[in-house]
């Protein structure tokens, strides 16, 4: 009686304590335990069905975790042999390479999927999912998973049923809510069509306008008497005198003048000889007037005096009081600063954008804050041997003398492109050949695009392809927006 | 404790040792005294840390060579580097990163090399390989130091608004750092974040064109102003007047006023005609912010390998107070990491741990001695044993941290067995002789006759036991790598603490015995014994007869630890609560410093933002020094947290990284949590970190990716592979951008230039030519010639930058080179002086590892076309683990013989030594129940703890073995052992009779690890995972060997006896 009485109490205390002992494993977060009730399962629509995913423990630990998928159609219906590929990924640090923990996925169930991922370190693991849905379509899903953090959310590749968003299937979209978009200063703007006006710098001189350049130069050989304008830069007059020169050709021309004209038999008749002498001396650059003068005064002049043919500044003086002039020398410069030329040196390639009438700005650096509008007045028809530059040339006014030839000049052509399809430059990643830029699509998704470029142009790029009117672009914080792309959504390499 | 052997008392060794003690008492409580003295001296001179140094013997060779990009220094400095260094006596392994425009080489030597004598080999090689690199580089020694050695962190706050960056970072680099790397053990201070402060001749092309004069004139120009030249003396009058040329550039107008030649009319043309200068900052790598307020400069302070971590911090903080009145107005030092906090808390946990566990002890043997005095004499050993096992941990060169400092603490309830047993058996022979048993008193006329022959009777059993435990530790001695480091301390002074623990029982104890303890003892026959054996008596009986059960319900427990083993999960350290998070977000390559800089001061604002947390420094990039190799793309946020007490209420460590991790989602940058330690600790682990790895070596880029791409295929697609390989994933080399200027050469020459002239536009012209260093007092700037801003800071612009030609014009670049966009990798690896990328292979659990490698090794052969000249190689993780395992596999079974054997030999019986061995499974079942309970996962610690339980499982089993048997022997010598009744009651009195010495040295090693179970602070989750399976294991080996060996024994002595026949039981 006493030996069943024992009995009985080992065998219930045996039991009590196996009980207890199961009852704390099916309790516990243990791996072999289960799994959220199916209501609980976050879905997803992908790929034309009902993809449910969650993770055991549902606060992912280092180690192994669950991995939970159910596939179903939008009618309930379970979506069988599927074979689902999926792998959590810790990105590289530094110089430590990146890690990747797959998850062999096996149909454990009907329409119910399990496999467990071993997470050998704390942090994030980005969770790809990634199968061919029953019509063929090939799906891939992002979630974040991160160690300690509870619950894995939906990054890219498919909307939740419950959502209010219209299903997004498309894997490269990724989410950024507003208060993420605020910490990393997220600004837009939108491609719509802008003048582009590309700002081509130009390296330049101020030059004499050729046309108001006179030299002075004598006709005969002579020497100067009296040099009026004896100094470079002396401002000078039209008809002032210059300087008197002393020729005896000169004077031999004047003396043979006045002796036709007392000979001339016929006064006031026209007298050949005496018309000849006296375009003699209209040629050597004796005036009418002065002409006049020595006919009254009847003796001819030692020092002739050379009158400037324009007003201006004489810019030039190779004589002096007593120099001996020869024929055809140039012996004095006048020019006219009033309106001057800036010469510009264009690079080739930028050539095909100027022509006469494109838009500038001319700034010098000895004048600060001076910026003078003008417009190409012409485009020389070849290019500089040695640096292979093109030469344009504008003109401006110099009333107060400010811009003085020799002066260097910073020339700006603003070259109009046209009215084009634009997006800021900031917008653009460039990396290798593609150009990518992210398109807001509302909502907080935002999409990464290749677009084809075209030229850059005052801080805006046109935009060939890719794009169209009133898209909305990533102008700022876009490094980590293509980081954030690139891990959740797998583009590898843009 | 392994008592009452039956024969007289030997005249072994230490049975004259226990005897010459006992005697000559004086001469060893001074020789005692004196080595508690030398123990005392080495215990407050060892050097204080936190955790074992974990890294290897490296030597970094550091190279700068600034603005080139990685395949540029790979092939220019990293490879010729590594080749040279790889020649290198006593060389493990050479790998070399190349960055944009740094070098690192990282020479590891075989362990217990010495760092210095390394180091020397580094400089000879590196002496032989300098004439292979470029002119201009200069390749240094990294500081004996690690990024572990990071102890001290500061950074410099200006009040008064009135210095700039530029100004903060002079003083840091010209006055803060030297004053602080003069300290004793202080192997560098680094410099991070503001600016540096250097003069920029901002080069306008368009005047030099228009000048006709090329760039490479200004550099030469410039470069020629700057020096200081001596022309010996003069002597006047006896006296000598030193000649100086006086030509230092000091200012900004000093190089505005270098002549670059003349113009029509001998004008001179000078830089300030074609250039502006300025002050300017230099080049970043790196930027720091404090609490989000704006960029910063800061100072890392790193430690000497192997010095007391917390003197270093004392002497800084000494030193920083020393300067702190000497610094401008307005500018102070705000420290924003300091280990010193971390490491008095850690030691401070382990200090308390180990108080707690004297006491409870001390209680533990008190209440069953109940004779204070006798009692003292057990607990004084274990101070002087932990005191003299600072001595060899001393000239060993350990130092004390929660690994070694831990050794001891789980060592203190086996330490105390010995005396313990001494003690007891003392008590007992003592009070039977003192109560006049006859045989007693015919042999022994004295007291302390008794008390010497008592002590001899377990002597020799103590140093057997000891020897169990000890060899039972062996397989941890085993461990390698970062593992062995880690844990090697920890058996270490466990095993020294052991063995002094043994040495003095067996010395100070008999002396202390025949001194101290006098007059009646009370023996076992106390109230508490009384009481103790009256429960345990039913609960033996119980145990005989149900005893197929309980041996059924032993086996069936024994089979429940596969349930929670399955569960557990793995990790390879467990964390230790650094009190201080490190904050590391990671974004991918490429990223700019303005833009990192600005997502630093979002992330530190927005940190600041949590009440519980005091400062946050961050730092993205690296600091200046070559300990750290941190591109610019890394985020390191030291996060430094008010006392708890301040914190909102009910918040906790992990609901405070769970709420700070949600708020800092930002979009591209993965989070990473962890601890400054571990973080550096992770960071020096530059090879491969998942299990399985190839490597695959060769010399150009793109075919080694061409063959990772295939080995990944041929894994994957390979029918012998395929069903094992989870998966198979090869590196792909992407993520930097690169602006490639490819010259035509046939362009080129039609203007008669070479490559080099164009090059050198794209050098100094874009990179900046840095052409000297001026000179003003302490301080050194650097002088860089570059175009200024708006002629380099975009494409079109770069576009324009002037070729010099021949004949004196200047072409645009873009006649001559054609610019591409290029991606390719942002850092370039380099093993043993090949170039080297990874495949990550990650093998199922079907196959062994071994295996799994060998047949991959044919599929490869096979399927990949290796090209010539290149290789493939098997690494990762798992050859640790393999090692580990073949070692294991040998150590654990041959530890397990060994103790057989030992048993063997002790007990002269195959039965009773196998009945003793049960002991281990038996403690097997608490020590995972228990880790399971408390949610621990397996890790090598974990491992450990289930190690050193081996030994003390043994000890019990032991023990109580030893009385049964006695007992046994007892009853059949007088006769009694017809029945089973007389079975039991023979079972019944070796068992509970006897209970007090098990009971004792039972609790003992469980009370003893109880307080390191309720520790909470710094360390105690490290010690608390090697606690918990030895607790588990103590108790569990505790009750069973209480309640089954009673049992087991009833069957292996009742064979053949007659059938059992209930009896009441006696008395």
């Amino acid at each position: 009686m006493k030996r069943s009485i024992f009995f009985r109490a080992a065998a219930a205390a045996g039991v009590i304590v196996l009980a207890g002992g199961s009852w704390l494993l099916l309790s516990d977060q243990g791996s072999d335990v289960p799994v959220a009730p199916e209501s609980d399962m976050p879905r997803y629509h992908a790929g034309g069905i009902e993809v449910g995913v969650t993770i055991v423990p549902s606060t992912p630990r280092v180690g192994d975790n669950r991995l939970i998928v159910e596939l179903r159609t939008r009618a309930g219906e379970p979506v069988t042999g599927v074979s689902i590929d999926a792998y959590a990924e810790m990105s590289a640090m530094g110089a430590m390479p990146p890690m990747r923990a797959p998850a062999r996925i096996k149909e454990t169930a009907a329409g119910r999927y399990t496999g467990s991922v071993n997470l050998s370190m704390r942090g994030e693991w980005p969770l790809t999912l990634s199968f061919q849905s029953p019509g063929g379509q090939p799906v891939r899903m992002q979630f974040d998973l991160a160690t300690d953090r509870k619950g894995i959310a939906i990054a890219a590749g498919a909307s939740p049923v419950d959502g209010a968003a219209a299903p997004a299937d498309d894997a490269n979209v990724i989410t950024i809510d507003n208060r993420r978009r605020q910490m990393i200063g997220v600004e837009t703007s939108e491609a719509t069509h802008r003048n582009l006006v590309k700002r081509i710098r130009a390296v330049g001189e101020v030059t004499f306008d050729e046309r108001l350049l006179s030299h002075i130069t004598l006709k005969f050989d002579g020497y100067i008497g009296d040099l009026k304008a004896d100094y470079v830069g002396t401002p000078v007059d039209k008809n002032q005198v210059l300087f008197t020169v002393y020729s005896p050709e000169l004077l031999a021309a004047q003396q043979e003048y006045l002796e036709t004209a007392k000979r001339r038999t016929n006064p006031g008749a026209d007298d050949p000889l005496l018309r000849a002498a006296r375009q003699r001396l209209l040629l050597w650059d004796m005036s009418a007037s002065e002409i006049e003068a020595l006919e009254r005064r009847g003796v001819p002049k030692d020092y002739v005096p050379i009158y400037a043919p324009r007003s201006g500044t004489l810019i030039e003086r190779n004589i002096a009081d007593g120099s001996a002039a020869r024929m055809g020398q140039t012996l004095l410069s006048i020019a006219d600063l009033s309106r001057v030329w800036i010469e510009a040196e264009v690079f080739e390639a930028d050539l095909e954008l100027v022509a006469a009438g494109t838009a500038a700005t001319v700034t010098l650096p000895y004048l600060p804050g001076r910026r003078y509008r003008a417009t190409i007045e012409y485009v020389y028809p070849y290019l500089q041997g040695d640096s292979r530059t093109g030469r344009i040339r504008l003109s401006l006014d110099n009333p107060d003398g400010e811009l003085k030839p020799g002066m260097y000049a910073e020339v700006s052509l603003e070259a109009e492109l046209g009215h084009r399809l634009s997006v800021p430059e900031e917008a653009i990643i460039v990396a290798g050949d593609s150009r990518v830029v992210f398109v807001d699509l509302g909502g907080g998704r935002l999409k990464p695009v290749k677009i084809e470029a075209g030229r850059n142009a005052g801080g805006f790029v046109e935009v060939l392809d890719g794009l169209t009117l009133g898209d909305i672009v990533v102008t700022s914080g876009n490094f980590l927006i293509a980081a954030e792309a690139r891990l959740k959504s797998g583009i590898d390499q843009w | 404790m392994v008592g009452a052997h039956d024969g007289g008392p030997g005249d072994g060794p230490l049975e004259r040792l226990i005897a010459f003690s006992a005697r000559s008492w004086l001469l060893t409580l001074m020789v005692v005294a004196a080595t508690a003295a030398w123990g005392y001296r080495s215990l407050i001179n060892a050097p204080l840390d936190a955790i074992p140094d974990l890294s290897d013997v490296q030597v970094i060779v550091f190279t700068d060579w600034p603005g080139r990009s990685p395949d540029l220094v790979e092939d220019q400095i990293t490879y010729p580097l590594t080749t040279t260094l790889l020649a290198a006596p006593e060389v493990r392994f050479v790998r070399g990163q190349s960055f944009m425009g740094l070098s690192f080489v990282y020479v590891i030597f075989e362990d217990g090399t010495d760092i210095y004598w390394a180091r020397s080999r580094v400089l000879e090689y590196l002496n032989s390989a300098t004439p292979k690199l470029p002119d201009d580089v200069r390749p240094t020694l990294g500081p004996d130091a690690t990024g572990v050695g990071w102890v001290y962190q500061y950074a410099l706050v200006d009040k008064s608004g009135n210095r700039s960056l530029a100004d903060l970072r002079s003083l840091q680099d010209f006055n803060l750092r030297y004053a602080l790397e003069s300290l004793k053990g202080v192997a560098e201070v680094a410099s991070v974040g503001g600016f540096v402060k250097e003069y920029q001749v901002n080069v306008d092309p368009n005047k030099l064109a228009s000048y006709g004069i090329p760039l490479g004139r200004v550099t030469a120009a410039v470069r020629a102003s700057n020096n200081d030249v001596g022309g010996r003396i003069l002597e006047i009058s006896g006296h000598e007047q030193f000649i100086r040329g006086r030509g230092y550039v000091k200012s900004v107008a000093d190089l505005e006023q270098v002549v670059l030649g003349t113009g029509s009319g001998g004008v001179p043309i000078r830089v300030a005609d074609v250039a502006s200068v300025s002050l300017g900052p230099a080049l970043q790598r790196g930027q720091a912010d404090l609490n989000g307020e704006g960029i910063t400069v800061g100072g890392i302070v790193v430690m000497r390998y192997g010095e007391n971590a917390l003197d270093v911090i004392d002497r800084v903080k000494d030193r920083i107070e020393v300067l702190k009145p000497s610094l401008p107005a307005g500018v102070e030092i705000v420290p924003v990491y300091d280990r010193s906090s971390l490491i008095e808390r850690a030691i401070d946990t382990l200090k308390r741990t180990l108080t707690e566990e004297l006491i409870v002890v001390s209680l533990v043997i008190i209440i069953f001695l109940l004779h204070l005095r006798s009692a003292l004499v057990a607990i004084i050993t274990l101070p002087i044993a932990i005191l003299m096992a600072f001595i060899p941990m001393y000239y060993q060169g350990l130092t004390a941290n929660i690994m070694s400092l831990g050794g001891i603490a789980v060592a203190i309830g086996a330490m105390v067995d010995a005396a313990i047993a001494i003690v007891e058996n003392v008590h007992r022979r003592l009070s039977r002789w003192q109560d006049g048993a006859e045989e007693e008193r015919r042999r022994f006329e004295s007291q302390s006759a008794v008390v010497i022959d008592a002590m001899q009777q377990v002597g020799p059993s103590i140093f057997f036991a000891l020897l169990v435990i000890t060899v039972s530790f062996i397989p941890v001695f085993a461990l390698e790598g970062a593992e062995g480091r880690l844990f090697k301390p920890l058996a270490f002074t466990k095993t020294y603490s052991m063995f002094f623990a043994a040495l003095l029982s067996v010395t100070l104890i008999p002396a202390l015995v025949v001194l101290v303890i006098r007059g009646r003892v009370r023996g076992d026959r106390n109230l508490l014994n009384r009481a103790l054996i009256a429960a345990y008596r039913p609960v033996v009986l119980f145990a005989v007869r149900f005893r197929w059960m309980v041996v059924a319900l032993a086996v069936l427990a024994m089979a429940s630890i596969v349930l929670p083993y399955r569960s557990l999960g793995s990790e390879f350290m467990p964390p230790l609560n650094e009190g201080s998070i490190l904050y590391m977000p990671t974004a991918l390559p490429g990223i700019s410093i303005e833009e990192v800089t600005r997502v630093l001061q979002t992330m530190d604002r927005e940190l600041k933002k949590f009440p519980e947390v005091e400062r946050v420094f961050g730092k993205a990039g690296r600091g200046t020094s070559p300990t750290d190799p941190a591109p610019l793309s890394m985020l390191e946020v030291n996060i430094m947290l008010k006392p708890e007490s301040e914190w909102r209420d009910g918040m906790t460590w992990n609901k405070l990284i769970g709420e700070m991790d949600t708020a800092m989602r930002f979009p591209g940058m993965p989070n990473i949590w962890w601890m400054p330690i571990q973080t550096r600790t992770e960071m020096l682990a530059t090879g491969i970190r998942s299990t399985l790895g190839i490597k695959v070596f060769g010399t150009d880029l793109a075919a080694i990716e061409r063959t990772a791409v295939e080995i990944e295929r041929a894994l994957l697609a390979d029918a012998r592979t395929a069903p094992y390989t989870r998966s198979a994933f090869a590196e792909r080399a992407t993520g930097g951008y690169f602006l490639d200027f490819d010259i035509d050469r046939a362009a080129a020459a039609r203007f008669g230039l070479n490559v080099e002239d164009v090059q050198n536009v794209i050098e100094s012209a874009m990179g900046g030519a840095m052409v000297g260093e001026t000179v003003e007092g302490r301080e050194r700037y650097g002088i860089l010639v570059r175009y200024a801003r708006e002629y380099r800071d975009n494409i079109e612009a770069l576009k324009r930058a002037f070729v010099p030609t021949a004949n004196g014009a200047q072409i645009p670049i873009t006649q001559v080179a054609d610019l591409e966009f290029r991606t390719g990798p942002p850092m370039l690896r380099n093993e043993d002086g090949n170039l080297v990328s990874f495949v990550f292979v990650d093998v199922n659990d079907e196959i062994g590892i071994a295996d799994y490698v060998e047949t991959a090794r044919e599929v490869v052969a096979d399927e990949v076309n290796i090209p010539h000249g290149y290789r493939i190689a098997w690494a990762g993780q798992f050859q640790y683990y393999e090692r580990a395992k073949a070692r294991l596999e040998i150590l654990i079974p041959l530890t397990i013989f060994l103790i057989f054997v030992m048993l063997y030999l002790h007990r002269r019986s195959l039965v009773e030594t196998l009945v003793v061995m049960l002991a281990l499974p038996f403690s097997l079942i608490g020590s995972v129940w228990l880790i399971w309970l408390l949610g621990y996962k397996l890790s090598v610690a974990v491992a450990v703890g289930i190690i050193a339980v081996a030994g003390l499982a043994v000890e019990l089993g032991l023990l109580m073995m030893l009385y049964l048997d006695i007992a046994w022997r007892g009853h059949r010598a007088a006769g009694r052992m017809r029945t089973h009744a007389d079975l039991t009651d023979a079972i019944v009195e070796g068992a509970a009779l006897r209970l007090r010495p098990k009971l004792m040295t039972g609790l003992a090693l469980f009370m003893g690890l109880v307080p390191i179970m309720y520790s909470t602070g710094s360390g105690a989750d490290v010690m608390k995972r090697i606690a918990a399976p030895m607790l588990g294991g103590v108790g569990s080996a505790l009750i069973f060997v209480l309640i089954v060996f009673p049992a087991i024994f009833s069957f292996w002595r009742g064979r053949g006896l007659p059938v059992f026949v209930p009896r009441p039981p006696p008395r």
